[in-house]
């Protein structure tokens, strides 16, 4: 069993959440767990580009090496059944199956038929599901679209900005920019007969991009949605930039101001809805901020159920449950220290973050973010001051804008 | 640009402490409400709250007095203050309404995409 299963890091030093984060929620009688909504699966443990900031092959874990390259046919129907249990199980309406990966299109059109065909057969009985992958864009061919288009699979593109912003980082292993692919890829998805599965587009942040001109570039590839990700980090790997004033806030505040002051809305950006959903008194839609339950899970090419993904910037094994679809049911997965942790809301921040004035919007940022060797979890993000400001940003400027709102006449 | 600041005071919110329904403060929306909780804050959240009072009852006078004062609250909307609410010039902060008014609590966070 990884050693991450019992709330240890890769040094054996007991750090939180540990089992008694577990304890704790189970003598909660105001508390259940949330059941997983959502199932990123890795179909393909292998990528066709070197990107230097991937938390899968350039960070502390390294787990990928010894896993299959592609999940088998077997894993992949046993996964299928697994969600239909949990669903069934908790009388789901909709479930969000993600193909995933390293890169999910390296598995192939043909496999990635079958795997939809596998996941709509199985689930549906229980439950409606929801088909979407992310890639890298690169093999968004016309028979690879035409897979997607039967099978309803909505798709989600990485992309950093223009040539020079994107080709800084998202490079194929001999150093060639990705850039030119990618727009190729982007270039047929938008045809008519495929742009109804065009999802959102996300880029990484960089710090030394024009923030300006990275969301143009992002607008013009045509997506109805995007957002822009903080790079993965913790306070024993900071991100660039990190400790100096607050960059990645500043970065994203010039893009806010421009997306908001707008006249009319010309995309949506996952992140600043979020806050402005939670700072108009809505719920958080997804976990990278606020305090509602996170509800999905990955399964890894060899089976193997994980927490998220991205832990695997924290340290090795980081993600691990020790748990596999060919053994346990999800539900198992709801017991872990980890799984807790990430549904506990309030219960699970720190005293720096509960004596913030906007953790209830922030909610400590994305977990990962938090990892402080020694500690475990129980910190601020290493992005503090950077959300802080963000948030604040936009809760302020909501509220200089909601007298000039008229009554409804 | 307003200055952000520490609030005195918490306002009603929708988000949960998971698992338990966040206690609920008396509504400021009244004027008894208002000048309650203003005599218990600092001079700058007590500006915020008669800034409030304004917006829910037209007071000119005191929004013109309140405005030179920093916002550094929450704003204070129950679910009927935010369906009075008419189509914002902003279009983002219209569709942010929206989407806060038709969430039901099915609502479910997500990883990655939007939802439908």
């Amino acid at each position: 069993m990884a050693s991450s299963t019992l709330g240890l890091s890769a040094g054996n030093v007991a750090e939180w959440p540990a089992e008694q984060v577990v304890r704790d929620a189970l003598a909660d009688s105001s508390w259940t767990p949330a059941p997983f909504t959502q199932f990123v699966v890795k179909v393909h443990g292998r990528c066709n580009l070197s990107c230097d900031y991937c938390y899968v092959y350039e960070m502390a874990d390294q787990s990928w090496r010894d896993k299959p390259a592609t999940m088998s046919a077997g894993t992949l129907r046993q996964t299928a059944w697994r969600i239909r249990e949990h669903a069934t199980a908790h009388d789901l309406d909709v479930v969000d199956v993600l193909f995933h990966g390293g890169e999910a299109l390296m598995a192939g059109p043909a496999y990635l038929r079958q795997a939809a065909a596998v996941m709509n057969a199985e689930i549906s009985a229980a439950s409606r599901v929801r088909l979407r992958v992310q890639t890298n864009g690169i093999l968004l061919t016309e028979r690879m679209l035409r897979v997607f288009a039967a099978a309803d699979i909505q798709v989600g593109v990485s992309i950093d900005g223009d040539a020079r912003a994107h080709d800084r980082h998202r490079r194929y292993a001999n150093g060639r920019g990705s850039h030119a692919a990618v727009l190729a890829g982007l270039s047929r998805l938008r045809q008519p007969a495929y742009k109804h599965l065009f999802g959102s587009v996300y880029c990484t942040i960089d710090i030394e991009n024009d923030p300006l001109q990275a969301y143009q570039a992002l607008l013009e590839t045509g997506a109805p949605g995007m957002d822009f990700l903080l790079p993965h980090g913790n306070w024993a790997d900071p991100p660039p930039g990190i400790g100096s004033g607050t960059p990645y806030a500043d970065w994203l505040i010039a893009i806010f101001d421009h997306w908001y002051g707008a006249p009319r809305q010309e995309t949506r950006i996952r992140t600043f809805e979020n806050i402005l959903d939670m700072v108009l008194g809505g719920t958080s839609q997804f976990g990278g901020m606020g305090l509602s339950p996170v509800q999905f899970l990955v399964v890894d090419t060899d089976g193997s159920i994980e927490q998220v993904d991205h832990l695997k910037s924290a340290f090795e094994d980081a993600p691990a449950t020790g748990l596999n679809v060919h053994g346990h049911a999800f539900d198992a997965a709801l017991r872990h220290p980890g799984v807790v942790a990430r549904q506990r809301g309030l219960a699970a921040l720190c005293a720096t973050c509960l004596s913030c004035p906007v953790h209830q919007i922030c909610g400590g940022g994305l977990y990962t973010h938090r990892y402080r060797p020694g500690s475990g979890f129980l910190n601020p993000s290493v992005y503090c001051a950077d959300l802080r400001r963000l948030v604040e940003h936009i809760r302020d400027t909501v509220c200089a804008d909601l007298p000039t709102l008229r009554e409804r006449p | 640009m307003p200055r952000s600041g520490f609030s005195m005071f918490s306002v009603r919110h929708k988000n949960w402490d998971y698992g338990k329904p966040r206690r609920r403060m008396a509504s400021v929306t009244s004027e008894k409400g208002v000048h309650q909780m203003a005599r218990k804050l600092s001079l700058r959240a007590r500006s915020a709250a008669v800034l409030l009072l304004a917006v829910f009852t037209g007071g000119g006078a005191a929004a013109g007095a309140a405005t030179a004062a920093s916002v550094s609250q929450l704003p204070d909307l129950s679910t009927a203050s935010l369906a009075s609410l008419s189509t914002h010039d902003n279009p983002a902060l219209a569709a942010a309404v929206s989407r806060v008014l038709a969430a039901s609590d099915a609502a479910r966070p997500l990883y990655y995409g939007f939802n439908a």
